[in-house]
């Protein structure tokens, strides 16, 4: 999904979906360095998880009893 | 008869041509009556100007006494005034004009003499020459002549009259009224939550000051339907800010639309594409605020005092800041003007001395300056902002500030749509004047990212909507309790308790954490550690 910032309103970036609504994102979310008007590709990160899911999952084996 | 047609010219010779072309052009004269009284008058006076000026001219030569001379010119050329007095009223009964939106160079409630000695007479002949030579600006709207329901004065063909108008003269005269005096100006700061639409009209002429939120657009179309109007002299997008063009689709495909202002900035949105595209489509041009340039509105005027920069960091800045007087009363309207902007109002010394203040960018801190709060001083302020919204608008010091100097505040939030009607005088308010509550302090905290209103994307939840619809002009609880109604507050979804500190001990362990104004926590337990 893709969203581009429309503005910044205090703790907020506030950002417009493809369905041109609004929300409002913490700063906390938006990259560093971005401005109005960036337009922010909100994906997921397939690799990242499924490493993830491998090491909890290698983890989760080496606790549980059986 | 034959006497009286002595000192007809044409006529006085008894030679036949001279009477055949004379009839001919007296016929002419008759015909000009469908174009108004006035036409005729003044077609009728002309060649007995011309014969008694070389009467004038002939005995002047010969030494006879000229007084009999002078009596016709006189009498004629102010036949020839009158009728081209009178021009303008008999377009007006005609339905040709009334009113076209052009620039002013100065006073235009400038009374029409009605005395005129031959002297002026003699100017306003010259002038009038003068004047069709530099035809005025030409309106660009590309208007659809059908659309027009607008009593008189609202129809297309005004662009087309206002190429022979000539402008107002520089000792103030004016040749032609533009429109009768308005009783009043009327100015609606029309509630669409957490956004700015303000709709502004005299009797006849109207314009609007940005258009809410996306989804704002059905209810300031309807609302601006709902006071007759069909059409729309003057249209100002601010800024390209969702928050004030999010219904200007809508706005620009409802309505006939004089002329578009706006800050030619660029924005990536799809809100500000669509908005282009609109304009676009609808073969109109937009024109750029042009710090200075006023406006007629009907009877009253505006003056555009702000972008004075060509670029700036933030957008808002680019807002476009008008200053409206009608009378002895004034508003000033700014859009999301910050600080940066306000100061380069401040030092390019405009008159911005204000009964009204729209508060800019919705009451937050980085707008309304100590500085130019102080030279605008107004007696009112009008806050646009949505009950519920995330930022904390109104800052708090903003509201101090308001307070302080005792300055009444009417905001959208507690009142609802508020309309300011001006007699030319005084100004009268719809409503009670609302709180000095502020929602929040604008400083920059370290809140928590699980914080309520924050929806990241990849889930199918409905998203939230950044405007709130506040319509009725409930008085918010914050009036009773001001001072905690208001207040940020944090609690998590299973506990029974609110904090007045997300850092309170009691709430060390806990993931989620959110926060809210107190007003809106479903939690009613203060928490014993950080509350009391």
């Amino acid at each position: 999904m893709k969203v581009i910032i429309d503005r910044f309103e205090g703790d907020y970036a506030v950002v417009e979906l493809p369905d041109r609504s609004t929300i409002d994102m913490s700063k906390k979310l938006i990259p560093q360095g971005a401005k109005e008007g960036d337009v922010l590709k909100i994906e997921i990160d397939k690799d990242e998880t499924a490493k993830r899911r491998e090491r909890i999952q290698k983890l989760m084996e080496e606790l549980w009893e059986e | 008869m034959n006497n009286f047609l002595k000192y007809v010219p044409g006529f006085r010779s008894g030679v036949t041509w001279k009477k055949i072309v004379a009839t001919i052009y007296y016929l002419f004269c008759l015909l000009t009556l469908t174009a108004g009284l006035g036409a005729f008058l003044f077609f009728t006076a002309i060649p007995f100007i011309v014969f008694s000026l070389t009467d004038l001219i002939q005995r002047n030569k010969k030494g006879i006494s000229f007084k009999k001379a002078v009596i016709p010119l006189t009498i004629s050329l102010a036949i020839a005034i009158v009728g081209l007095a009178t021009f303008p009223s008999t377009e007006n009964n005609n339905g040709i004009t009334k009113e076209v939106p052009q620039i002013v160079q100065e006073n235009p409630t400038a009374e029409q003499s009605t005395t005129i000695t031959e002297t002026e007479a003699k100017q306003e002949e010259s002038q009038t020459i003068e004047q069709k030579n530099d035809a005025p600006e030409k309106t660009e709207a590309s208007a659809d002549p059908q659309e027009s329901l607008q009593p008189v004065g609202q129809n297309s063909n005004a662009s087309e009259a206002s190429q022979e108008k000539p402008e107002n003269n520089d000792n103030g005269q004016k040749d032609i009224p533009v429109t009768p005096a308005d009783k009043e100006l009327k100015v609606h700061f029309i509630d669409v939550g957490q956004g700015d639409s303000i709709f502004i009209h005299t009797n006849n002429a109207a314009m609007l000051i940005d258009a809410g939120s996306n989804g704002d657009g059905s209810k300031i179309v309807s609302y601006i339907r709902q006071q007759g109007f069909n059409k729309l002299d003057y249209v100002i997008f601010t800024h390209p800010h969702a928050d004030h063009i999010g219904g200007a689709v809508d706005v620009v495909n409802s309505f006939e639309i004089g002329k578009i202002i706006m800050p030619k900035v660029e924005h990536t949105t799809q809100t500000y594409e669509n908005l282009l595209l609109a304009i676009k489509s609808k073969g109109l041009k937009i024109t750029s605020p042009n710090p200075g340039d006023e406006y007629n509105l009907g009877s009253a005027k505006f003056k555009v005092l702000a972008p004075n920069s060509s670029s700036y960091k933030d957008l808002n800045d680019y807002s476009v800041v008008t200053r409206l007087t009608f009378g002895e009363t004034s508003f000033l309207f700014t859009g999301d003007a910050e600080s940066v902007s306000e100061n380069e109002i401040l030092s390019k010394g405009f008159n911005i001395k204000s009964d009204v203040l729209k508060i800019g960018h919705h009451g937050s801190n980085s707008s309304t300056s100590q500085a130019f709060l102080d030279k605008v001083a107004p007696k009112y302020a009008i806050i646009m902002v949505g009950s519920n919204n995330t930022y904390g608008h109104p800052h708090q010091e903003i509201m101090e500030k308001l307070k302080a100097q005792g300055i009444i505040v009417y905001r959208t939030d507690e009142n609802g749509t508020i309309v300011a009607t001006s007699d030319g005088n005084k100004i009268t308010f719809n409503t009670q004047a609302g709180s000095y509550a502020a929602k929040g302090s604008g400083n920059t905290s370290n809140s928590s990212n699980t914080s309520s209103k924050t929806t990241a994307g990849g889930s199918n939840k409905t998203p939230n909507k950044t405007s709130s619809k506040s319509s009725t002009a409930v008085v918010q609880p914050s009036t009773l309790n001001k001072d905690n109604s208001d207040r940020i507050v944090y609690w998590t979804p299973n506990g029974k308790s609110y904090h007045y500190t997300k850092n309170c001990p009691t709430l060390s362990h806990s993931k989620t954490i959110l926060s809210g104004p107190l007003s809106e926590c479903p939690k009613s337990d203060p928490c014993d550690k950080c509350v009391r």
